[in-house]
């Protein structure tokens, strides 16, 4: 009952803490006056009468000590008294003060920018009934690339299974959305009805799709976000029922789902979900590679674990595999069913970097409160006489502990303040950057999470680095330090050896940072000498935005971007412009050939098994990207759609396939009825998907020979169209000139998107890059607080010792030699630390190795070359204090005395 | 008039309440009430009125405003609030129920035993 009321009472105290004395003070008065006033009309004089009062009662300021203490309020008191003496303390000495604050924001400042991308990417809330149930069931090839699995398989999966709850299943869709307001573009997904209640979601308004409305004629329904519903429905309570168009076709909005629900959840646009039709195709059993396909997702029961589930599917596939024809084994015979937590496969790229960038935060963090803590343990013992005279003035042992540790309590929250405000900063220059890099929804800011978890982290580093030096303060013998008067007291011999460790270890640390650093910035440097095999300058790719159900039967390819290639190379500074299908390092679609072909002459030829990319191209493309032939030549403007089809073959396909070099006599890819392409030369190399993976087999076919009526039209010219141009200008200029050609030539092409090659081959190498620039951030900071720590504590070696020096000097010691002693002191302690963060970086290499390429985890001559820099540094870091140590001049330190 | 009693380890708090009970009461009128209603048997430190008023205050049993005593000095008035009411009936009982059973037991013979 009384906790509210205590606490009001406190709060009111709090507030008008002034009020509060004064007002305790007239009422003690007035209580001895009336007293007082009683004795005097007994018969007592004023004066004796008053002493009397005064007697009774006990003196004023003894009563108002006892009040407050009746109110709780002591711990209080002298929790004001230590903050205000800390705030004395810290501003009599700013350098100290201001080194603490620096450090710290850096270390704490990391952290809090690590924090807050971990909330937003790993430990994501996401808009599903216990999300971390929810598993990706997906087919993993031998190097554990996911593929989709046909509906016929999911069936079984979700048939055979013990260990699924449920299983659902999903797949993008195109989807323009007509209203009453317009058409716009969003994210469509064709989806089992049974998605949302294996998400465990329900729409806010209207219901979620029947099982029959996945019948054929029946799937006309329609469910739409709140965004979707907001923006482009108006926000219309009475919009179940009513008709949209998708793709131009009419559906009935049946439901609405709730605010910030998102599925798949990294997906930016405004969502749509409509029931996926069975059509024939899906219910005949699998016979070639335009089966339909899904993505799964299931649900666990509580406390599966994934993995159990993946054994038992990839068990179930073992025993359907048998059953699918046979360039369809091929694949399915090397693959298993992963499942894996969905949560997980949203990050899936970048959670090996952020789980070492964790790790390497965390090492920041303590090399700074390493520092920290020497810094206090050398302030600690500077005021052994403060303090030794406050316990001589009767503070208690854990009194003086618990004001040391208010002061590095004070100290660590005002550098998380500080912190926040550098991870702000931080988080919002690099905003775009991640957020591109690791598919966020929104923008990064601590939340309150965050907060919580940074003040956590700030009480922690106050801990560490504030309750040892404390207590070893505190123990101190009051006597000791009083009758030795000054620092130059012998005691701190143990406290030297505690310093030295300190140092050692952050020069451990920071070695390890730098030799990853050291590392990455290898790798960055191999990547960009890896001869890429074309030209990137002025060069520029554009990505059409075609809706495809306004063109379904249409021959796009010279219906719609042969003409706006015509256009395109007419622009003013426009050289050259040519089609394409596969965008080079890039990520994204790739169609690949496996087919079983017989080389050479029936009789003689082995059957070959084939994995090759295919890829349709103008015959521009190679002006544009200025790639060589190896033989032969590449295609050009004789090979119309009435000539002999022609294709070409990347020198890896060459090598593979066909080693006798008979590649352009005796090999020829069937392109339909009666059409077969001949090989009329090989191109050299160059790197499709990566700089760091090699180049895969590849044909190509000539886009303006093929015609929609050839086997590959679909697969590759439907699939992923890309134009590629070459300018002579400045793509400032041009692109706007771009962007108007291709919304006259048609304004169904608005929506595409346009990248410099340049901008592509800095992407493709994003991971390597953020991780190398942000580890040379973290990596020079580590080196320059290790530095600080290290030349901070020489100088205060050096001046506690001033006196010996002095009386060695006085007695003939040489200076060069007090210099050599000293400097060999520092070298102990950087030689120590040195091997123990070669060592460390010996055994954590394996956590980066996966961010290398071109040196190995181990590399020695960057271990050596960065332990070099170390101890150099170190050494310059030394040489500083030691000098100043021998340069001495006893008489006046020895007076000074 | 006798020998006046030492006060009970922890009854001042219960007293307080009772007396401010029977209507708004300053610190030294306090003083004053419960040594009327003992019929001036109890003695009471002064020293530990004011802490105990504090205490009982901060617990939310007795209210407090400013105003003027009958001899015009600025004093602060006590009254009982809904919460001190309540415990000063619990506290009531429970002392009548103790002094009952405690002269029960010290008023039984020795042959009864």
């Amino acid at each position: 009952m009384s906790a509210a009321s205590r606490l009001r009472s406190w709060w009111k105290v709090l507030l008008h803490r002034s009020s509060f004395e004064h007002d305790m003070e007239t009422e003690l008065h007035t209580h001895l006056e009336n007293y007082a006033d009683d004795l005097m009309r007994r018969g007592m004089d004023r004066e004796s009468a008053i002493r009397r009062a005064r007697l009774e009662l006990g003196t004023v300021a003894a009563q108002k000590e006892s009040c407050r203490r009746s109110l709780g309020l002591r711990p209080l008191d002298d929790f004001i008294g230590d903050l205000r003496y800390v705030f004395r303390q810290l501003r009599r000495a700013p350098a100290f003060t201001v080194t603490v604050l620096v450090v710290l924001a850096l270390g704490i400042g990391a952290n809090a920018a690590m924090f807050s991308i971990i909330d937003a990417t790993l430990l994501r809330w996401l808009p599903y009934h216990k999300p971390n149930q929810l598993v990706s069931l997906y087919l993993a090839d031998s190097n554990g690339d996911p593929s989709w699995a046909f509906y016929q398989e999911i069936k079984e999966w979700q048939k055979q299974s013990h260990s699924l709850e449920s299983v659902a299943y999903y797949i993008p869709v195109e989807g323009y959305l007509g209203t009453d307001a317009g058409q716009a573009s969003v994210s469509a997904l064709s989806v089992s009805a049974n998605l949302f209640s294996v998400l465990g979601v329900q729409p806010v308004l209207g219901r979620s799709f029947l099982e029959s409305e996945q019948q054929s004629g029946n799937a006309n329904v329609i469910i739409v976000s709140h965004e979707v519903w907001r923006t482009l429905l108006r926000a219309d309570q009475e919009v179940i029922g009513k008709q949209v168009r998708v793709n131009d076709r009419p559906y009935t909005v049946v439901g609405v789902m709730p605010e910030r629900f998102l599925f798949p959840a990294n997906d930016k646009d405004p969502q749509v979900w409509i029931p996926a039709e069975l059509t024939p195709a899906h219910l005949k059993p699998v016979t070639d590679f335009t089966a339909p396909v899904y993505q799964a997702i299931g649900r666990l029961p509580k406390g599966a674990s994934p993995s159990t589930v993946g054994a038992e599917l990839s068990g179930i596939e073992s025993r359907l595999v048998p059953w699918y024809p046979a360039d369809i084994q091929i694949g399915r015979k090397s693959s298993r069913v992963d499942a894996a937590p969905y949560r997980e496969t949203l990050v899936k790229e970048s959670r090996p970097a952020l789980l070492a960038l964790i790790a390497v935060v965390a090492i920041m963090w303590l090399i700074a409160c390493a520092n920290i803590a020497n810094l206090m343990l050398a302030r600690g013992m500077a005021r052994q006489r403060e303090i030794a005279v406050r316990g001589a003035l009767g503070a208690s042992h854990s009194r003086i502990v618990r004001q040391l540790f208010t002061e590095s309590l004070v100290l660590s929250l005002l550098g998380a303040i500080a912190g926040l405000g550098l991870a702000q900063l931080a988080l919002r220059i690099f905003d775009k950057v991640l957020s591109a890099r690791l598919k966020l929804p929104g923008h990064l800011t601590p939340n309150a999470g965050v907060l919580g978890a940074l003040l956590i982290l700030s009480i922690l580093s106050a801990i560490v680095f504030g309750l040892l030096p404390a207590w070893l303060a505190a123990r101190t013998s009051i006597d000791d330090s009083l009758r030795h008067g000054t620092a130059q007291a012998g005691t701190g011999k143990r406290r030297h050896k505690l310093q030295q460790a300190m140092v050692v270890a952050e020069v451990g640390l920071s070695l390890v940072l730098l030799i990853a650093c050291g590392l990455l910035l290898r790798t960055v440097f191999a990547l960009r000498k890896v001869p890429l095999g074309f030209r990137t300058d002025h060069v520029l790719m554009v990505h059409p935005e075609l809706p495809r159900y306004k063109y379904r039967n249409v021959d796009t390819n010279h219906a719609i971007f042969q003409p706006l290639l015509q256009r395109v190379r007419q622009l003013p500074g426009a050289q050259s412009a040519a089609i394409t299908t596969l965008l080079p390092l890039h990520k994204g679609f790739t169609a690949i050939l496996t087919l079983d072909v017989k080389v050479g002459e029936k009789s003689s030829g082995v059957p070959l098994h084939i994995d090759a990319q295919l890829k349709a191209a103008g015959p521009e493309l190679q002006q544009i990207l200025g790639f060589q032939m190896a033989r032969g030549r590449f295609f050009n403007q004789q090979d119309t759609p009435d000539s002999q089809p022609v294709a070409v073959v990347n020198r890896a396909f060459a090598q593979r396939y066909l080693p006798a070099g008979d590649v352009m006599e005796k090999f020829s890819i069937n392109l339909g009825k009666k059409r077969a392409a001949r090989i009329i030369g090989v191109m050299d190399d160059f790197h499709q998907t990566s700089i760091d993976q090699p180049s895969f087999p590849e044909i190509d076919f000539c886009a303006p020979q093929l015609l929609p009526t050839d086997g590959f039209y679909q697969p590759i010219l439907l699939a992923h169209v890309e134009l590629a141009i070459r300018t002579q200008t400045d793509h400032q200029q041009f692109v706007p000139a771009l962007r108007r050609a291709i919304a006259e030539i048609n304004p169904d092409l608005q929506a595409s998107s346009i990248e410099t090659m340049d901008q592509i081959v800095e992407d493709s190498m994003g991971s390597q890059l953020l991780a190398a620039h942000l580890l040379e951030l973290f990596g020079a900071t580590a080196l320059l607080i290790a530095l600080a720590g290290l030349y901070g504590l020489l100088t205060y070696l050096v001046s506690q010792r001033t006196r010996e020096l002095s009386v060695r000097l006085a007695l003939g010691a040489q200076r060069t030699h007090i210099l050599t002693m000293l400097l060999e002191q520092a070298g102990r302690m950087l030689v120590a630390g040195a091997a123990i963060g070669l060592t460390m970086a010996w055994f954590s290499g394996r956590l980066i190795a996966g961010f290398l390429y071109g040196v190995a985890p181990h590399d020695p001559g960057t271990m050596v070359a960065v332990t070099a820099l170390l101890l150099l540094c170190g050494v310059i870091a030394s040489y500083l204090p030691a000098r100043t140590a021998s340069r001495v001049d006893p008489m006046e330190a020895l007076r000074r005395e | 008039m006798g020998k006046q009693l030492e006060l009970l380890q922890g009854t001042l708090d219960v007293l307080i309440l009772k007396a401010v009970s029977l209507g708004p009461l300053h610190g030294y009128g306090v003083l004053l009430r419960i040594q009327q209603i003992s019929g001036d048997q109890l003695e009471i430190q002064q020293g530990s009125l004011y802490p105990a008023l504090y205490r009982l205050e901060h617990q939310g049993l007795i209210a407090s405003e400013w105003g003027e005593s009958e001899n015009n000095r600025k004093a602060r008035f006590y009254r009982l609030t809904p919460a001190g009411r309540k415990k000063l009936k619990a506290e009531t009982d429970n002392w009548n129920r103790m002094a009952q059973v405690m002269a029960g037991i010290l008023n039984r013979e020795p042959e009864e035993a």
